[in-house]
């Protein structure tokens, strides 16, 4: 425990001083404000606007560290070698791995923690009746799905890392992405169709692929009148996601040869 | 220390696959050699001739599809054998964004902490002259400064065993001296080191013992005196003659040696020793690898 944690602060610190990731974070602080005055160019959607952008903001972003940190970072090390040196400590590939995928985490975990405090407060801020937009628990709900659905993405596409190149795994988690997202249009989409093939299709995409549309709650709706959510059942699906793509992950780079 | 060797390898084979047109191939041949605890080994090879495999096999960085290793008589993939062990790679490439005293932190809690970091820290960065930089980020560090702080890294936990793959590679004339000034007191500490090098002259200043490596095969492995002697066809003779004050010596073919004692007979000169002619391990070196040619 104690070799993850030492692996998992220094991989956040490597993040923390990366000038890319600082640029992302700024950029969506940017984006979250600018959502602000964008919706106050409108006379009855500024509320609307401004939880799809704000929310729109954090959540691309945060993608985007964990795409391209998660593609690049183990490739990184292999090529420059920085791997070498800790592997011949006693530390196993698996926790290298994992600190990898903490670090990466927590990094996300914080900026879109403190993204969403922004928000919250530009919320705030602006919406008349405060209460009902500004429920932590319906806020941080929208945020823990945001969350949840990049760990997902990280592990796969540590996973994918292992296989191809970088950019070709940033490709792969942005595939994931949209598929994951779009399902529910797709089964939707294939009901209306009434085409057995499409709806064969849906199916098997749906068993094949994590659906993280389950994952979304960002919506006016959901903030102002909130849904029970299936929460237990929710964090089992993506728990088991997430350990097989990391024990995936975990096992090629165990067989992987560190040339 | 109670294991005769640090560390065994027997049988080593590893074979890369090739690209979609190219066969496999195959760098390591049943490589077998082993190194004597508290004693400093050199790993010599031509450019390409499985040093750095062999190494990497040993670390656990690359997975050898035969053969078996063992460090302090445990078998390699034991975690905690690798805290007895300090380990330089080739052309060390450090976390850039770290300082010299946080790599070195974070190195030291990756093998259990503990309280004595700042003297652990401070010591090592001295004895590679480092102390100067030791708060400054390694991205503004020369070339051989980094191999330097790779070498502080290795050195840090007072390891049992080094393991270091061309630690003079790319230093300059102070830092090749630093490292070998080093290398010098590790062996007069009695530790083990276990090194690969071009520099052959390096090698017959610090080696007790040699492993030979050339196409993936060892080809020697043993005393360096050994080598050294091995590689000449020529005998030193020493002979000290009735009316002089100071000892001569004659070097000849080893065909004429029967003549040139029979010679130095009739001039009645004494015959204090005779050896084999010291050659210098590049010519050793060179003469092994032309033994292995003609033979194959």
């Amino acid at each position: 425990m104690r070799t993850l944690g030492v692996l998992t602060a220094n991989s956040l610190r490597e993040m923390i001083r990366d000038r890319t990731v600082s640029l992302l974070f700024f950029s969506a602080v940017v984006l979250v404000v600018l959502s602000s005055f964008l919706g106050s160019l409108s006379l009855d959607e500024q509320r609307r606007i401004l939880i799809h952008l704000g929310f729109g903001a954090i959540h691309w972003t945060a993608f985007g560290l964990v795409v391209f940190q998660g593609a690049f970072t183990l490739q990184r090390e292999i090529e420059r070698q920085t791997c070498l040196m800790v592997l011949a400590r006693p530390v196993s590939r698996a926790s290298f791995l994992l600190g990898k995928f903490l670090g990466i985490g927590a990094l996300v975990g914080a900026h879109i923690l403190f993204q969403g405090a922004l928000l919250y407060l530009l919320l705030g801020a602006q919406a008349d009746d405060f209460g009902a937009y500004t429920l932590v628990g319906r806020f941080a709900a929208v945020l823990a799905g945001m969350f949840v659905e990049n760990m997902v993405l990280l592990a796969f596409v540590l996973l994918l890392s292992q296989w191809v190149r970088p950019v070709v795994a940033v490709f792969g988690g942005v595939g994931l992405f949209l598929v994951g997202n779009w399902l529910e249009e797709m089964k939707f989409l294939a009901q209306k169709q009434k085409s057995a093939g499409f709806e064969a299709a849906a199916d098997l995409f749906e068993r094949v692929f994590p659906n993280l549309y389950l994952l979304n709650f960002r919506s006016e709706r959901f903030l102002e009148v909130g849904t029970e959510l299936p929460a237990g059942m929710l964090s089992l699906h993506f728990g088991l996601w997430l350990c097989l793509f990391l024990v995936l992950a975990s096992l090629s780079f165990s067989r992987r040869d560190l040339v | 220390m109670s294991e005769e060797f640090a560390l065994k390898v027997e049988g080593l084979n590893k074979s890369f696959p090739g690209s979609a047109f190219e066969k496999a191939k195959q760098v390591l041949f049943d490589v077998s050699f082993r190194v004597r605890a508290g004693v400093t080994t050199g790993f010599i090879g031509v450019n390409g001739s499985g040093k750095t495999t062999s190494l990497k096999c040993v670390l656990g960085f690359i997975h050898p599809q035969k053969g078996a290793i063992s460090i302090f008589g445990r078998p390699r993939s034991e975690l905690a054998v690798r805290a007895r062990l300090g380990y330089l790679p080739e052309r060390p490439y450090l976390y850039e964004y770290l300082t010299a005293h946080e790599f070195l932190k974070f190195h030291w809690e990756l093998t259990g902490g503990g309280p004595r970091f700042k003297e652990a820290c401070t010591a090592a960065l001295t004895r590679v002259n480092l102390l100067h930089a030791e708060h400054k980020r390694i991205r503004t560090f020369s070339k051989g400064m980094m191999q330097r702080v790779g070498f502080a890294q290795a050195l840090l936990r007072d390891p049992e065993m080094l393991i270091l793959d061309e630690p003079m590679s790319g230093l300059d004339p102070d830092g090749r001296y630093l490292i070998k000034d080093i290398l010098r007191e590790e062996k007069k500490h009695g530790r083990t080191v276990f090194f690969s090098t071009h520099y052959l002259s390096d090698v017959e200043e610090l080696c007790e013992d040699l492993v030979v490596i050339d196409q993936g095969r060892i080809l020697y492995q043993g005393p360096t005196l050994d080598l050294v002697g091995r590689g000449s066809s020529r005998v030193r003779i020493a002979y000290q003659l009735p009316r002089e004050r100071s000892p001569s010596e004659l070097v000849c073919e080893q065909e004429r040696v029967v003549t040139e004692l029979q010679r130095l007979e009739g001039r009645g000169a004494r015959v204090l020793g005779m050896g084999s002619e010291y050659v210098g391990l590049e010519v050793a070196f060179k003469s092994l690898r032309g033994e292995k040619d003609s033979g194959s």
